[in-house]
């Protein structure tokens, strides 16, 4: 990012109101990845047309400029999908990114955790574009899709690989394979910790350890197999791998998810 | 302070130290006495001197009808309409979980009394068109009693607009919201 002036395509993850009529967006772009951006004069009836597309979930060409870490926005508009993509398997799934997006209650709430969560867990400045891609596969899913869930747990596997904190999904730390009938225990930097003595002393004992899994969770999270009765503890597993990055401040959005599945 | 920079500030200040010291002495003892004296409705919320606001304590107004606004000034441009007979709720923000305001922090358990103890029919839900004014209308629609009529205000054509000067969101969320006339 030497020239001062640069196009990307980005999402708008969040705004926030700046003095008087400007804002500070936080945008996810393809080419550069988490980037500030001020946009002066945004308020009354002229700049109208720009707030309403400088809203999340619209996908956008952008013009920014800037050598500082907070840059200008020059220009925006809403932009079809055509950008080449480095995900394989999206391949014969594509159509255009909608334009129009009008995200409501457990929708929102998911797109909302998407947006913390990419805030959260990604270094400024750094490119992700395969975090962008599986960003936009999520984001087909919460618009449209009927596999919410799964599409966050796909979406969290995607992040967590490319920021390289991945545990070895095949074999535990004593490198034997990772059997499904086995009980486990995620070790930071280290990966799943066979956990059977103490496994048979807790259900001796009638207790439930939220930081045990069972290998056949792990095996349905590396594979992607989803299912009614694996993704609540694909979810309890999933939120202590992603501990390592967002740390133990628990995610804003999560409240909102879980008021919206009531 | 909103419109006024640093340089206007002092030329402010330099002025009321020059001119006007009496007039300055007036002008703070007010705010200050604003700053301490004005609270916030113990019903709606809004800004006032008294324990309820002078649309909570007027009698004429609809208890049974409650709009529910952002901000103070957005009751101020609802009644310059003088279309609106119910009452109000001031949010003070928007549902905003990325930047760490939930439930309550913009009031919403009062919002849910309130609600219950002046037994309204109807909440008219106005908040902005942003993700954010859209969370808090969902989540204000399944925090209430399903009996409850609750409406949000409609985001369409601008009067006296034209279709080709719409951006394309407002157009067709217009589209997907049409009346039947
Ligand atoms: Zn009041």
């Amino acid at each position: 990012m030497n020239t001062s002036q640069s196009t990307a395509i980005a999402f708008v993850l969040h705004q926030r109101p700046y003095q008087e009529s400007s804002v500070i967006l936080q945008l996810f772009t393809y080419q550069f990845g988490i980037v500030s951006c001020l946009v002066k004069g945004l308020k009354g009836k002229r700049s109208q047309a720009r707030k309403a597309i400088l809203q999340p979930f619209k996908l956008l060409t952008i013009e920014f400029a800037g050598k500082g870490e907070l840059k200008i926005l020059i220009s925006c508009e809403l932009t079809e999908l055509n950008f080449e993509r480095g995900d394989q398997s999206a391949k014969n799934s594509h159509h255009n990114f909608p334009k129009h997006v009008f995200l409501t209650g457990e929708r929102l709430a998911c797109g909302f955790y998407l947006n913390e969560l990419l805030l959260r867990a990604l270094p400024k400045s750094q490119e992700f574009p395969i975090v962008f891609n599986a960003y936009i596969e999520a984001l087909f899913e919460v618009i449209g899709g009927d596999a919410l869930a799964a599409a966050l747990r796909k979406f969290e596997i995607q992040l967590i690989t490319e920021l390289g904190i991945a545990p070895d999904w095949e074999f535990d730390t004593d490198s034997q394979p990772i059997q499904p009938l086995k009980n486990y225990r995620f070790v930071a930097e280290e990966g799943f910790q066979v956990a059977e003595n103490e496994s048979v002393y807790i259900k001796s004992q009638n207790l439930t350890d939220y930081s045990m899994f069972s290998g056949k969770y792990i095996r349905a999270l590396a594979e992607g197999h989803f299912t009614e009765d694996n993704l609540r503890a694909c979810r309890g597993l999933m939120r202590e791998l992603l501990r390592q990055v967002i740390g133990n401040k628990p995610l804003q959005s999560r409240k909102l998810w879980q008021h919206s599945q009531k | 302070m909103p419109s006024v920079g640093k340089k206007s500030a002092q030329r402010m200040a330099y002025y009321l130290l020059e001119h006007n010291r009496s007039g300055a002495i007036a002008l703070s003892e007010i705010l200050s006495q604003a700053m301490t004296d004005i609270g916030n409705c113990s019903k709606c919320r809004d800004y006032t001197e008294a324990e309820l606001c002078s649309i909570c304590a007027n009698e004429k107004r609809d208890p049974a009808l409650l709009c529910v606004v952002e901000s103070p000034s957005d009751v101020v441009a609802i009644e310059s309409t003088a279309t609106y007979s119910g009452r109000y709720f001031v949010l003070m923000g928007n549902l905003s979980p990325l930047d760490g305001i939930g439930p309550d922090e913009i009031g919403l358990p009062k919002l849910k009394q309130l609600v219950e103890q002046e037994s309204c029919e109807e909440v008219i839900i106005a908040t902005s068109a942003t993700v954010e004014g859209e969370a808090t209308a969902h989540y204000i629609r399944s925090l209430l009693d399903p009996s409850i009529n609750v409406s949000r205000l409609a985001q369409g054509v601008p009067i006296g607009g034209e279709l080709g000067y719409l951006d394309g969101s407002t157009l067709s969320l217009s589209l997907a919201n049409r009346q039947r006339i």
